[in-house]
């Protein structure tokens, strides 16, 4: 929905002011400037909200019931399999693909790579969303969701992994908020709140790194719980964290590619010449940090098997699917970004972004579902769990989508700053 | 020893063991009163109603040490006291006098054993870690038999279940509905 | 705007507080264990299989009633998934029944919660709602539970099991010892109380090991030479004697000879070496960056002039 088109003069806004001079009003920033009946029927007329109507239609009422009569009316309610999609995709998929806030928080504000500037607040962005859907998957998977705040200040048991991740993601959370604030604040107009926030960014970055370090870690250690139930080749007491840590790089940063494309593409009216003219040549680099990050993680996988001398599974079945996973998921996209780094195809190292993003999901659910319980009957999700995922996704996007049109992420807010 | 003595030790130890074959007294045997015929077993009544056991019908199948373990009985040549007993037990007792009592009761007790009491005991030898209880000695003095013959192998083909039983058991009860039981949650 | 006079002083503070130490050595590594801490030595030869145990825990622990009775034993037959019964939100305890090939009758085999020395349940949970009590069983408070599942996850031996059908009152059953109507008082637990065959005995764990292995001594062709649960996950209090190789019997003999914790040791041992390197790390990063920036922007300055 091109509105640049059909308004061309007062949208898309990117100052407080109208051309006329008179200032917006917070409502006519909500509806993108336009009266709220043409919002409604460019609304109405986009098939992709057709689609995620759809999905709401049977999604709502699935929470309901999960909500009102228990956790076993829509999942295996499995003693043997705890954990399910929820978890397996909400929290251990889409938490290593938001780990972009920290990385281009750091390379930004830490290495002083003022080039990725353009792409920065989208990365912050992509990293606050993923992680706050992650706690609304963990909402809804975790038994008694009203006592989430329970390890804080209720009852804590300190030794245990999964305090760690709470609190880091609880805390880290509030980092990205603040992080991303600075683009609500601009767009709000509260200049002064801003400012606190420049000043306190670099501690907010080392913050987010020391964070997103360790509960990136941590989520991989927590199968360090059980040591008998992964399958060897994808457990490794020593290695389990690192494996995740490492991975969690490319996948953040393949993130940003995806994101960045799916807004160079159908959002083109909302970004500014600033980020058009250097999206390419930051998928690029991106692509080349992803590159290295993976044959880092391919070497330490190797490591990892050779240190527990698993060498043997991979003859069987197992080991097949193994190699499958490596393969598709990580030794591919390595080569297709390292053939679009060298000669320089976006297009290439946008195609191995994506492959690397579906990789990463693929291992965090073969490492919670696929080959966990390896020795026993393989769980299938019921279709109920599915369709709620996919719900909660479809929220994320429409939030995504949300702040995206309004705030300055993909655009340099032309107003005070 | 003067001739006179050992000729009286000789005659002694003659008459004794002459003794031995005098019908319906052996080593070691006291003389009980006769066994009845029917004895009713309600001691651990509780998910169980009492045994109703027919003691003559098994004295007829069995040697009396089968049950009464080396307690009493004539010894058998054939299936020899030695024979039928845990060689762990004859280290020690294999010179032991029968006890003086056939209750099963008298030496096993109600309450199951429990390794503590060895240690409450303060007798550092003490070689019993490992004694059964009441439940136990009497199940284990039928079971063994029981499924060999493959008969009344089933728990209520001996001893009926009680009313509590069947609460516990969670049995339904004759109309064919579940009978109440604890309560939920 | 950090400079590096703000940041030594930042660092020098932060050092000094990180080594003046505030916590004391550890108690927690010179601990042998409770000396009366129980347990109950499970003895796979004597067990008939009559599930008077099951029918027992259902009474003492007051759960809901089973979908058959207790003296049914069709339930040996019962496949879920392929796997035997297993102990679920409404049961503590279940008694299967095994098929070993190295003996000619079947074997009954009780499985409920093994109350390990070192839980991993307890090691796993992020709100401390497992104890290990000083008379051995390993408890659960529901009422701080957040329902994260992560001790079904841990327990190498799948016990515990989660109250899914509830929506507002969801919580892990799972066999707590009878601590609270029984072991508090020395009593034995109900299970035991109620074998008619003793196949359950309850003591002082040292005395039950020092009891099964003279079983064992005493009855060298009966049993087979190891106690399932010495040595197991770091040591359970209910321990096992088998006639027949334990992995004939359902149990799973890869479980590792130490507590599930010492997996997650070195990872958390990390922790502290993160929070104290990578601030120190990365503001050098940028302190290194923005002065090659800084001195870069220096020269094309100069050239321009």
């Amino acid at each position: 929905m091109d509105i640049s088109i059909q308004y061309k003069t007062s949208v898309p806004i990117v100052s407080h002011v109208k051309p006329d001079g008179t200032a917006w009003t917070l409502k006519e920033k909500l509806w993108l400037g336009m009266p709220f009946q043409d919002y409604k029927r460019l609304a109405l007329k986009n098939p992709v909200n057709w689609v995620l109507l759809a999905i709401f239609a049977v999604g709502i009422p699935l929470l309901l019931m999960r909500y009102l009569g228990g956790l076993d009316t829509v999942t295996n309610s499995s003693d043997d399999y705890p954990w399910g999609v929820f978890l397996g995709f909400g929290l251990f998929g889409m938490v290593p693909l938001s780990a972009s806030g920290f990385l281009l928080g750091t390379t930004v504000e830490i290495f002083d790579r003022r080039d990725f500037l353009p792409i920065e607040r989208l990365a912050l962005l992509n990293g606050l969303l993923g992680y706050f859907f992650a706690v609304v998957y963990l909402l809804i998977d975790v038994g008694m969701p009203w006592r989430i705040y329970y390890p804080m200040i209720i009852s804590l048991g300190p030794a245990a992994v999964l305090f760690l991740v709470a609190w880091h993601v609880a805390t880290y959370l509030s980092v990205q908020i603040a992080e991303v604030s600075s683009a609500f604040f601009e767009w709000i107009g509260w200049l002064k709140a801003k400012r606190f926030i420049k000043a306190i960014t670099l501690g907010l970055t080392i913050a987010g790194i020391i964070l997103s370090t360790l509960h990136q870690g941590a989520l991989g250690a927590l199968f360090n719980y059980a040591p008998t139930k992964v399958h060897p080749l994808w457990f490794s007491a020593s290695y389990n964290w690192i494996h995740f840590f490492c991975s969690a790089i490319f996948a953040g940063l393949s993130m940003v590619i995806v994101s960045s494309t799916i807004c160079k593409h159908f959002l083109r009216w909302r970004c500014d010449t600033r980020f058009l003219g250097s999206v390419d040549d930051l998928t690029i680099k991106l692509g080349k940090g992803c590159a290295y990050a993976m044959i880092t993680y391919l070497v330490i996988k190797m490591i990892g098997v050779a240190h527990d001398n698993d060498w043997a599974y991979l003859f069987t079945g197992w080991g097949q699917y193994f190699l499958l996973e490596l393969g598709v998921g990580v030794f591919l996209p390595m080569l297709l970004f390292a053939f679009g780094v060298k000669h320089r195809s976006a297009n290439l190292v946008r195609f191995a972004a994506f492959n690397a993003v579906l990789g990463i999901i693929w291992n965090r659910l073969n490492v919670a579902l696929i080959c966990f319980n390896w020795r026993m009957y393989q769980e299938i999700p019921r279709w109920q769990e599915l369709w709620i995922t996919l719900t909660i996704l479809a929220v994320y996007f429409v939030v995504y989508r949300f702040i995206l049109y309004r705030l300055p992420i993909l655009y340099q807010w032309q107003g005070q700053r | 020893m003067k001739f006179e003595h050992r000729k009286m030790v000789i005659a002694m130890v003659l008459l004794l063991a002459g003794s031995c074959f005098a019908p319906g007294i052996s080593p070691g045997q006291y003389q009980y009163a006769p066994p009845p015929k029917e004895i009713t077993i309600d001691y651990l009544s509780d998910w169980y109603g009492p045994v109703q056991y027919n003691h003559e019908k098994h004295a007829q199948r069995a040697d009396c040490q089968d049950c009464h373990h080396h307690t009493t009985g004539p010894e058998d040549s054939e299936r020899p006291f030695r024979k039928r007993v845990n060689p762990a037990c004859l280290v020690c007792h294999e010179q032991s006098p029968p006890s003086e009592t056939v209750s099963c009761k008298q030496c096993h007790t109600r309450q199951q054993f429990y390794p503590g009491e060895v240690v409450k005991s303060d007798n550092p030898v003490l070689y019993h870690i490992d004694r059964t209880g009441l439940k136990r000695a009497y199940h284990q003095a039928c079971m063994p038999c029981h499924l060999e013959k493959r008969t009344h192998t089933s728990c209520d083909s001996c001893h009926a279940l009680t009313e509590k039983g069947r609460q516990a058991y969670q049995l339904q009860d004759k109309t064919g509905q579940k009978e109440s039981s604890g309560q939920n949650e | 705007m950090i400079n590096r006079r703000h940041f030594m002083k930042g660092g020098l503070a932060a050092s000094t507080i990180g080594a003046l130490g505030l916590s004391k050595k550890s108690e927690a590594a010179d601990f042998a264990g409770y000396p009366d801490s129980m347990g109950v030595l499970v003895d796979l030869s004597r067990c008939i299989g009559c599930r008077s145990c099951e029918a027992a825990c259902n009474s003492e622990q007051q759960l809901p009633p089973p979908e058959k009775p207790f003296n049914d034993f069709s339930v040996f037959e019962e496949l879920r998934h392929g796997q035997k019964r297993r102990p679920d939100e409404n049961t503590y305890t279940v008694v299967n029944s095994y098929d070993p090939p190295a003996l000619d009758h079947p074997l009954f085999r009780k499985i409920q919660c093994n109350h390990c020395l070192e839980p991993a349940c307890l090691t796993s949970c992020f709100v401390n709602a497992y104890t290990k009590t000083p008379e051995g069983a390993v408890i659960y408070n529901p009422d701080v539970c957040v329902g994260c599942r992560n001790c079904m996850i841990a327990c190498p031996f799948y016990i515990p099991a989660f109250r899914y059908s509830s929506a507002f009152q969801p919580r892990i059953m799972k066999c707590v010892f009878c601590h609270d109507t029984r072991l508090r008082e020395g009593k034995p637990p109900a299970c035991v109380e109620s074998c008619p065959v003793e196949a359950l005995t309850f003591g002082r764990r040292t005395d039950l090991l020092a009891m099964g292995k003279q079983r064992i001594r005493q009855n060298p062709e009966s049993y087979v030479n190891h106690i399932y649960g010495e040595h197991e996950a770091g040591g359970t209090a209910w321990m096992y004697l088998s006639p027949a190789p334990f992995e004939q019997a359902g149990f799973d003999t890869t479980v590792p000879n130490e507590p599930i914790l010492n997996y997650v040791k070195d990872f958390l041992s990390f922790v502290p070496m993160v929070l104290m390197i990578w601030p120190a790390l990365f503001a050098g990063f940028h302190l290194l960056a923005k002065r090659k920036n800084d001195n870069t922007s220096a020269a094309t300055q100069d050239n321009e002039e």
